[in-house]
């Protein structure tokens, strides 16, 4: 079953080559859906029967690795569907469909691989190989920006993850007293010996696996790429780098955390805590000044990754699974409704205001997803990081407050941000803005400065409104999934992330 | 000083040479030069441990390393090298001869930082691993043109092989053999963006793109 999961999406990669180029993105939902089956189908072994093996155990799936699977595929699923719409107007080539479908379908491929294998060497190599099968994601809509972001996210992510091999690396050096000079880097190995690692140079070790993934996991302040190309990315991709590529990078750290504990102690929680809290506190500053949409919703994926990362630290890996989970659909639905909203409007949040009277649903969503991502009660964020709050409490009182109090600036931030977009009326900047756009979009990719023409504008605009009813389907089936989790975490869920917590060490 | 510990030496010193001489010219033919030789004597290396520490396997990652660190991978960078506008770099934020300087002042640094906790038998190799690393950081930090910052990445990947065969010898081959891998997926994928970007810009000038703050 392992096998068929990944053949899944590199059977696709080949298909991108050969089946007419018009087909690809439809020919992609059902391959989504596949993986997406796929992976609930392995979590539900994984829970029924324990861990699975494939390859002799090169590939081991436990309860922490089928939750990664599951927010990964589920995300893949979505992108699948919101492509179908989202390139509609843009009008691709058939080279660049070929082009992204192969991408597309390289970068699930890389990220649902990282959780599969048990060597921690072969782990990093596939975190660094989403970096390098997205780039060119990131750079697909050709404009100058887009460019700069893919190429800042490449160095500072390489910079980056090269520290976690280093670590890695350090990681075996402190097994060699117990485990002799030679012997295999795999997890499951290390795990059955954790509490006999020499202290000193698995200290260090845990610290650069913490910076290196960090990196990619957007941890102040390693974040520096992640705003840039979250946003400069097409939206069902910047839907994939924030909703599950996140998840994949801080797997990396999650992985070590059991080994390093019993040898540390105290220390791995002190390390993770302190990045948590320095990312929610420069992400909730951050977001006050944002007016581009996507870099808001970018921010915001820094903040909750700090959070999640918090929760770890503090020893209540239950809630922080649930907070990812949460972050997880949410964020993926905020990035398909920005990338509706932006396909008739362009970027900006100032130049587009009204949205949910020229976008009900749309607008609708945006409302809604906006209050959940910032933990507002009744939606399902708010539960996890109450959960959180909790364990912080339990910890220390100050923690909670610092906690509590940069919370509520996220709120004030996020909200007064995203109630200038979905509220007032159009006349204030709607019109002009949005033909502006869409003659961008009719003109072609990698052309941004494009000047207006008013007869592309008529053409592309039908084609925009095609795209977003597409585009619409994605985010209320995303909407639903919100509110439901919001509700109830139902038993199958709940089981997932008792078994991932009780990996890491934690009770429910 | 034993014969093992000599040659580590060499190495050592060979390698921190190397690093810096990528530090102290803008010509990339130069800094590909020095990049092949630091690959060539960590190749060297790798099958002088392989010898005197009998671990037969570290032939074969011998083998690979030169072919791919000192071959395949420097064959890729002369091609985006040749796409370049320049044979040098024009945008330097600091002269050759200061970058120098930090590149020294970054050795003494390793050296203090490794000499508190290393034992001899490893003390250079962890030295010029960290050295080479920092200059590496170092490099694609301070250059705003794109060439010199792969060459920065891929440094930083040598003085982390350095400090793996220094430091854990037994390490199974196909850790080697990924981390190879997923270089020549890095250098062929900035090789296209550094051509997308000459191409599009006239330039491979990072600088130019600065659009994106806050």
């Amino acid at each position: 079953m392992l096998s068929a999961y990944l053949i899944v999406p590199l059977g696709y990669i080949v298909l991108a080559w050969l089946l007419p180029a018009r087909w690809l993105r439809s020919v992609a939902v059902p391959v989504g859906a596949a993986v997406l089956g796929l992976g609930i189908a392995v979590a539900a072994r994984v829970l029924s029967i324990g861990p699975l093996q494939a390859w002799g155990g090169v590939m081991r799936v436990d309860g922490l690795s089928a939750l990664i699977l599951v927010t990964v595929s589920l995300v893949v699923f979505g992108s699948s569907l919101h492509a179908l719409g989202y390139f509609t107007v843009e009008r691709l080539s058939a080279l660049r469909e070929r082009t992204y479908a192969s991408l597309w379908a390289g970068f699930a491929l890389t990220m649902l691989a990282v959780p599969m294998f048990a060597n921690l060497g072969v782990v990093w190599m596939l975190v660094e190989l989403t970096t390098l099968s997205s780039a060119f994601l990131v750079a697909f809509e050709g404009r100058r920006e887009s460019l700069e972001a893919a190429w800042k996210y490449v160095v500072v992510v390489t910079v980056g993850v090269s520290l976690a091999l280093l670590g890695t690396i350090l990681l075996y050096y402190a097994a060699v007293p117990v485990l002799g000079r030679s012997f295999s880097l795999s997890w499951p190995v290390l795990l059955g010996h954790a509490g006999q690692l020499s202290v000193g140079p698995l200290r260090l070790a845990f610290l650069l696996m913490v910076i290196g993934y960090g990196t990619k996991t957007g941890l102040v302040p390693m974040h520096t790429w992640l705003p840039d190309a979250h946003s400069e990315a097409p939206a069902p991709i910047s839907a994939m780098l924030s909703g599950c590529l996140l998840n994949t990078a801080l797997y990396g750290i999650l992985r070590i955390l059991p080994i390093a504990r019993p040898t540390l102690g105290a220390y791995p929680g002190v390390v993770l805590v302190a990045f948590g809290l320095l990312s929610l506190f420069v992400a909730a500053f951050s977001l006050r000044g944002q007016s581009h949409m996507k870099r808001l919703l970018a921010y915001s994926s820094v903040e909750h990754m700090g959070i999640v990362t918090l929760g770890f630290g503090l020893g209540a890996p239950f809630f922080a699974f649930l907070q990812m989970v949460n972050h997880t659909v949410t964020k993926a639905m905020l990035f398909y409704a920005a990338g509706n909203a932006t396909q008739v409007t362009g970027p900006g949040i100032d130049r587009r205001k009204g949205l949910l009277a020229s976008m009900p649903v749309t607008g609708a969503a945006l409302l809604i997803g906006g209050l959940a991502i910032t933990g507002a009660p009744p939606f399902n964020l708010f539960s996890s990081e109450l959960g959180i709050l909790r364990s912080a409490w339990a910890h220390a009182p100050w923690l909670a407050w610092v906690y509590l109090v940069l919370l509520a600036v996220v709120f004030v931030a996020f909200v007064s941000r995203l109630t200038r977009l979905v509220f007032g009326t159009q006349e204030e900047g709607g019109a002009g803005a949005a033909s502006a756009r869409l003659a961008i979009a009719a003109s072609g990719p990698g052309d941004g400065d494009a000047p207006l023409d008013g007869g592309a504008t008529e053409v592309a605009s039908e084609d925009a409104r095609a795209s977003v009813r597409l585009g619409t389907v994605v985010v209320l089936l995303f909407l639903v999934a919100v509110l439901v989790l919001s509700l109830v975490t139902p038993a199958p869920l709940s089981e997932l992330l008792k078994s991932a917590s009780r990996i890491l060490g934690g009770g429910a | 000083m034993s014969a093992s510990q000599a040659i580590s030496s060499l190495v050592a010193a060979g390698t921190i040479i190397t690093a810096l001489s990528v530090l102290g010219t803008r010509y990339f033919r130069s800094q590909l030069w020095s990049y092949v030789w630091q690959s060539v004597i960590l190749a060297a290396y790798t099958a002088v441990v392989a010898v005197l520490a009998g671990h037969l396997e570290l032939f074969w990652a011998a083998g690979i390393t030169f072919v791919v660190r000192a071959v395949l991978i420097p064959a890729i960078l002369l091609r985006v090298a040749r796409a370049l506008p320049g044979r040098r770099e024009e945008a330097l934020i600091m002269s050759t001869a200061s970058s120098l300087l930090v590149g020294v002042v970054l050795v003494v640094l390793s050296a203090l930082v490794v000499s508190a906790f290393a034992t001899p038998t490893v003390y250079p190799a962890l030295l010029a691993g960290l050295s080479v690393t920092l200059c590496g950081l170092f490099l694609s930090a301070s250059r705003p043109e794109a060439f010199p910052q792969l060459l920065g990445l891929l440094q930083i990947e040598n003085g982390q092989f350095l400090v793996t065969v220094g430091l854990t010898p037994g390490l199974p081959i196909i850790n080697e053999l990924v981390v190879l891998f997923d270089l020549v997926v890095l250098v062929v994928v900035i090789g296209v963006l550094i051509r997308l970007m000459t191409s599009r810009y006239a330039s491979g000038n990072t600088a130019t793109l600065d659009s994106l703050k806050g």
